[in-house]
């Protein structure tokens, strides 16, 4: 387990055709949370997502880059978005690997489809449609609760604010209203849900 | 010095401040259990030599960095884990055994290096497993992501 938790993804998922034995080993989640762990541990293993709109804006590319700098030119992997068939496709954040991002059949749609990516196992899952619209200062951010074990999305924009636990199905309105923090959202990865839970 | 004997009733004379950054050994000197010779018989005579040899060059890794000795250590670990699949396992069973978790660190990652992009075939081979899964089970693990199992750099190799 400690060799086969430094092994990249794509491996992993190759591997489990070794045996019966290795296929459960690498699916459980204790496997999963070691693999995560050390990952985030890793200098090696941090990678950067890019996402860019081709100039006629008809078709959005993702590529994974890894961070090291040796690397970086040659081993840039492009990389499948998800639900593709929605021309339009925007991160709004990302946390742990996880990635938040809206797609849409037109370009500032007030009612896009969020969903919730993981690019490094090419797996993505809708996620429930949020109450308010969203506008042009609609911030998003994107942080793992510990005291509930739980990923959390926080949505602001001057009206409302609206928070969506993973574990739940919907959206939970906040009344308190944030003044102040829409920008800062965008810079910080992981945000500190303590007072909410 | 402390005194420890190979599977193969080999003795090794090695010095404590080599042989405490094994946990296991550490915690026997502090426990007075390793006033005679320390009976290893998990591991042979020709590993151990290679566990003393990694122990001995180690023994002041704090100093290292002071000492702008870091490139020569790192040095002398890229050329140590330069060994054999089958050797490099077992010197990975005993750093398991005696507790040295740098020497985990350093041959584990080595392993995993070695085992990256190759096929499963060749990991089966290196690992001495058996196949125990039906054609369809292991097609439906490829259903799954078909994304992992295209592309280049498929090593077929063993080694």
């Amino acid at each position: 387990m400690n060799i086969l938790s430094r092994l990249p993804v794509r491996t992993l998922h190759q591997l489990k055709c070794v045996s019966k034995f290795w296929n459960a080993l690498i699916s459980d989640p204790y496997f999963k949370m070691k693999h995560f762990k050390h990952a985030k541990n890793d200098q090696n293993s941090q990678k950067i997502l890019i996402t860019h709109m081709l100039q006629n804006g008809s078709k959005f590319l993702s590529y994974c880059c890894p961070l090291s700098s040796v690397q970086m030119a040659e081993d840039a992997e492009k990389l499948d978005r998800p639900l593709s068939s929605k021309p339009f496709f925007r991160v709004m954040c990302a946390c742990d690997g996880l990635v938040v991002v809206i797609v849409s059949d037109i370009m500032d749609d007030t009612r896009p489809i969020h969903l919730l990516w993981n690019p490094s196992i090419r797996e993505s899952i809708v996620l429930p449609a949020p109450e308010s619209e969203k506008v042009y200062s609609t911030r998003y951010g994107f942080g793992y609760d510990s005291t509930s074990i739980d990923y959390k999305i926080l949505r602001t924009c001057s009206v409302s604010t609206e928070i969506l636990a993973l574990k739940d199905s919907s959206w939970r309105k906040i009344d308190k209203h944030l003044h102040g923090v829409r920008d800062s959202l965008f810079s910080t990865s992981s945000l500190a849900f303590v007072h909410e839970a | 010095m402390v005194k420890l004997k190979s599977n193969d009733d080999k003795e090794f004379e090695v010095e404590e401040a080599a042989v405490i950054q094994s946990e296991m050994i550490k915690n026997m000197i502090e426990d007075g259990c390793a006033t005679s010779v320390i009976p290893l018989p998990n591991i042979d005579s020709k590993t151990l030599i290679k566990v003393i040899e990694y122990l001995n060059k180690h023994i002041n890794m704090g100093k290292a960095a002071e000492t702008g000795e870091e490139d020569d250590l790192k040095e002398f670990d890229e050329q140590f884990v330069n060994m054999g699949w089958e050797e490099l396992f077992d010197v990975i069973m005993a750093a398991n055994y005696l507790n040295i978790h740098e020497l985990m660190e350093l041959c584990c990652q080595s392993a995993a290096d070695r085992l990256k992009n190759k096929s499963v075939r060749a990991v089966r081979e290196m690992l001495k497993i058996t196949n125990d899964l039906t054609e369809e089970e292991e097609q439906e693990i490829i259903n799954d992501a078909p994304w992992a199992f295209e592309g280049p750099e498929i090593d077929d190799t063993v080694n």
